[in-house]
C-alpha cells in the first residue's frame, strides 16, 4: 500500500488569504490603511487557527510589542500538524488597497521549521527576480553589474530583444537612477508604488507580462517572494541595502554580511514550501475581491514547491460567509 | 466575534480527480475503455491514500470480488477521522474518452458516513434543476406541467427552457412530449453527471433541466452536487428487467417511492470535486504544454455554498519524482497496446 503524494498544504493555505481578502475588500478606496489591515489579520488569524500546522510566525505583523496579532514568533495552527516556518502578510500593499490602487494582494508561506531566513533588524533588501526561463541568465555578479548588462543578459536567454522585456520597478524616489538606467537599456518599466511581492510573482510567471523584478524592497516580502520564486522554479538573488537610518549600524550590529548576496534557497532552505496568494484589489496579477447579489468571489494563486503545482482558484462565496468575514463596519 | 471554519475537503479532493485526469486524459481516443479505466482508477486510489479520512466506498468500480479497487465497501484515506462516505466515478464519459469525444470527467464526492443511497439497480428517472425552480418539480407529473412550472418559476417561457437527456431509445416519449411543450432538447450520447451539476447551477450554463432515465450512482453524485449548489431533484427506481424487479422487492423498496436530494445524500457537510478529462461544456480536458499538463477542476462544499473553479499546472517531471509514472498511465497504454 502506497502512502499517496503527500498533503497540498497550499491548498488549506488559500482560504486563509481568501478570507484575509474578503475582510480587507471592504476596505478598499477608503483612504485608510489599518483598518483594512486589521480586518485582513483578524480573519488570516482565525482561518489560520484552523490549518493543521504546528506553525511558528517568522514573518509576521511586527514584533510582539508592536502587533497584537500574527506577531514574529507566535504559534499559529491548530497545533497537531507540521511543525513550519510561516510567513504571512495579510495586506501586501496597504497602500495599494487604501487608494484603491491595483495588486493589493493578501500573502501566506510556509516551509519546513527552521528553514526561512529571519531578517531581523534588515528591512530593506536589493533584489532581482526572473522566471525559470532566465534563470541561467543572472548570477550574483548580476546585482552590481549595469543595469543594461544585466537586462541584455536576460534577453539573450529569453531568446528576446531588450526591447520586449518589461522590467517591474517600485516607483519610490530611491529608484530614480535603475528607472532611467532600464529606459537607457530599452526595456519597458512596471511602476507600482507598492506592492513588490506581486512584482517578484508575476516575474516569476512565464507570461504574466513582467519578465524580470528590479530594486528595493521590503526585506520580509524578499523572503515571502522566495517561497513563491522557488515552487515556480524561477531564480532570486537579494543583498540587504539599509535604507531607513541606524538601520545600517543595527543590521551589522545583528552580525548580518551587508555584502552578501542570498539565493532563494537562502531566503528559504527547503523546497517543500507552500505558498497561497488572494488579491484584493484588481491586478494584473489577478483579479480582487468583486461584490455579487450571491456574495463576493475571489481569485487565488497557490504552488507546492515539492511538486511544482501552480493551480489558480477561483471561488464564489456566499453572502453569509462574507458577511461572517466582513461586515460593512466603516 | 467571527467563528472559525472547519476543514474544507473539496479542496483536497480536488486532488484525487486530477490524478484521476491526468492518468485517463493519456489513452484519450485510443479506442480502450479497460486501460483508460484502470489508469483513471489507479491515480485515484493512490491520491486517495494521502488524504486524512477514514472513508468507505459506497459509490464505485462495482461490488468487491467484481473489481480489485475502489470496489463498494472498501476503506480508502489514512483511517483517520472524519468517517466519511465516499462516492466515485473515475471516468464519467469513458466510452467518450475511449473515442476522444468531449465530456468525459472525474468525479469524487464525501458525505458523513451512511449518508449516501445504495441500490444494486442500474438506473433512476431523474428530473434535475437549479436553486430557482426548488420545490416546481413533480416526477409524477406530465412532463408538459412540470416544464411550465420550471419556467414560471424561473421568470421565462418553456420555449427558453433547454432540457439534457441521454441519446437513448428508451427516451422517445419523453423526446416527443418535450417537444410538444416547446421547450429545446440537448442530447447526450453518455455520462449524465455534468448536464446534471449544469442544470443545477444558478448561472446561464446552456442547461436548465435534466430529465430522463440514467444511472443509480450517477444520481447519488448529482445528488450531492445539488446539495452544494441549492438545486432541486426528484429520482424514481427503474428495473430494466425482470431480475432488477426482484432486487427492487429484495430491498424493500417500490417504484412508486419518489427519491428527494435528501433520501440520496443525506448529510449536511458534503463535498465533490470535479475534473475536466476531455474538453466539455461544464469544464476543459486536460491539455499537455512540453512538461507540463493544465487541469481545470470544480470544487464544492455544501454547508458554506461555496463554488471554486479552479486551473492547475502540473510540473510532469516533479511529479514524477513523488508518484513515478502513476498519472501518466503508461503501464496501461503498454498493458493493451
Amino acid at each position: 500500500m502506497s502512502d499517496g503524494p503527500g498533503r497540498d498544504l497550499a491548498l488549506e493555505l488559500v482560504r486563509v488569504t481568501e478570507a484575509a481578502a474578503l475582510a480587507a475588500g471592504r476596505w478598499m478606496g477608503r483612504g485608510r490603511k489599518e483598518p483594512g489591515d486589521e480586518a485582513a489579520v483578524a480573519a488570516m488569524r482565525l482561518m489560520l487557527a484552523t490549518v493543521e500546522i504546528e506553525g511558528v510566525v517568522v514573518i509576521g505583523e511586527g514584533e510582539k510589542d508592536e502587533a497584537p496579532m500574527l506577531f514574529n514568533g507566535e504559534i499559529v495552527g491548530n497545533g497537531m500538524g507540521p511543525r513550519m516556518d510561516v510567513a504571512v502578510d495579510p495586506v501586501e500593499g496597504t497602500a495599494l488597497l487604501a487608494h484603491g490602487r491595483p495588486d493589493a494582494i493578501a500573502v501566506i508561506a510556509t516551509a519546513p521549521l527552521g528553514t526561512m531566513w529571519s531578517p531581523a533588524p534588515a528591512f530593506y533588501m536589493d533584489k532581482l527576480v526572473v522566471g525559470r526561463d532566465a534563470r541561467e541568465a543572472i548570477s550574483p555578479a548580476s546585482l552590481r553589474a549595469p543595469v543594461a548588462e544585466t537586462l541584455a543578459a536576460i534577453a539573450e536567454a529569453k531568446h528576446r530583444p531588450v526591447e520586449d522585456l518589461t522590467v517591474f520597478v517600485l516607483d519610490k524616489p530611491r529608484h530614480a537612477k535603475l528607472i532611467a538606467d532600464v529606459r537607457a537599456a530599452g526595456a519597458r518599466v512596471f511602476l507600482r508604488t507598492d506592492g513588490d511581492v506581486a512584482g517578484a510573482l508575476m516575474a516569476a510567471t512565464p507570461g504574466s507580462g513582467v519578465d524580470v523584478l528590479m530594486g528595493i524592497g521590503g526585506t520580509p516580502e524578499g523572503v515571502i517572494a522566495a517561497c513563491a520564486v522557488r515552487a515556480l522554479g524561477g531564480a532570486m538573488l537579494g543583498r540587504l541595502a539599509p535604507q531607513k537610518p541606524g538601520e545600517r549600524a543595527a543590521v551589522i550590529a545583528a552580525g548580518l554580511d551587508i555584502d552578501q548576496v542570498l539565493f532563494d534557497r537562502d531566503l528559504v532552505r527547503s523546497d517543500d514550501v507552500f505558498f497561497a496568494a488572494t488579491g484584493i484589489t484588481d491586478g494584473a496579477l489577478m483579479p480582487g475581491v468583486r461584490y455579487t447579489r450571491e456574495g463576493a468571489t475571489t481569485d487565488s494563486i497557490v504552488m507546492r514547491g515539492k511538486s511544482g503545482t501552480v493551480r489558480t482558484i477561483h471561488a464564489e462565496h456566499r453572502l453569509e460567509k462574507v458577511m461572517h468575514l466582513s461586515p460593512k463596519a466603516y | 466575534m467571527i467563528e472559525p471554519m472547519d476543514r474544507n475537503l473539496a479542496l483536497e479532493l480536488v486532488r484525487v480527480t486530477e490524478a484521476a485526469a491526468l492518468a485517463a486524459a493519456r489513452l484519450m481516443g485510443r479506442r480502450d475503455r479497460d486501460a483508460a479505466d484502470q489508469a483513471a482508477v489507479d491515480a485515484m486510489r493512490y491520491t486517495l491514500s494521502s488524504m486524512e479520512i477514514d472513508g468507505t466506498v459506497v459509490i464505485g468500480e462495482g461490488e468487491k470480488g467484481e473489481t480489485p479497487m475502489l470496489y463498494v465497501g472498501e476503506r480508502v484515506g489514512k483511517g483517520t477521522p472524519p468517517a466519511v462516505d465516499v462516492a466515485v466515478d473515475p471516468i464519467d464519459g469513458v466510452t467518450l474518452l475511449a473515442n476522444g469525444r468531449p465530456g468525459a470527467l472525474s468525479v469524487v464526492a464525501v458525505a458523513e458516513r451512511h449518508t449516501l443511497f445504495f441500490t444494486h439497480l442500474a438506473y433512476m428517472d431523474k428530473i434535475a434543476v437549479g436553486p430557482k425552480a426548488r420545490g416546481a418539480i413533480n416526477i409524477n407529473a406530465p412532463v408538459q406541467e412540470n416544464l411550465r412550472r420550471i419556467a414560471d418559476a424561473e421568470g421565462r417561457d418553456v420555449d427558453e427552457l433547454t432540457v439534457a437527456m441521454l441519446d437513448r431509445p428508451r427516451h422517445e416519449r419523453l423526446i416527443k412530449e418535450v417537444k410538444e411543450a416547446g421547450a429545446r432538447i440537448k442530447l447526450i450520447s453518455e455520462g449524465d453527471v455534468a448536464p446534471g451539476i449544469m442544470a443545477a447551477m444558478e448561472e446561464d450554463t446552456g442547461i436548465d433541466v435534466l430529465m430522463g432515465i440514467g444511472g443509480s450512482p450517477e444520481a447519488v453524485l448529482i445528488a450531492c452536487a445539488l446539495k452544494c449548489l441549492g438545486g432541486d431533484m426528484q429520482c424514481r427506481l427503474w428495473p430494466r428487467d425482470e431480475r432488477e424487479r426482484q432486487l427492487l422487492a429484495e430491498e424493500g423498496r417500490d417504484l412508486d417511492r419518489i427519491f428527494t436530494v435528501d433520501d440520496l445524500c443525506r448529510g449536511d457537510n458534503v463535498f465533490v470535486a470535479v475534473t475536466g478529462i476531455t474538453d466539455g461544456e461544464l469544464l476543459r480536458g486536460v491539455r499537455y504544454t512540453g512538461g507540463y499538463a493544465r487541469t481545470t477542476s470544480l470544487m464544492m462544499r455544501s454547508i458554506s455554498g461555496g463554488v471554486r473553479w479552479m486551473e492547475a499546472k502540473h510540473d510532469l517531471k516533479r511529479l514524477r519524482e513523488i508518484a513515478g509514472p502513476r498519472y501518466e498511465g503508461v503501464k496501461h497504454r503498454q498493458a493493451h497496446r
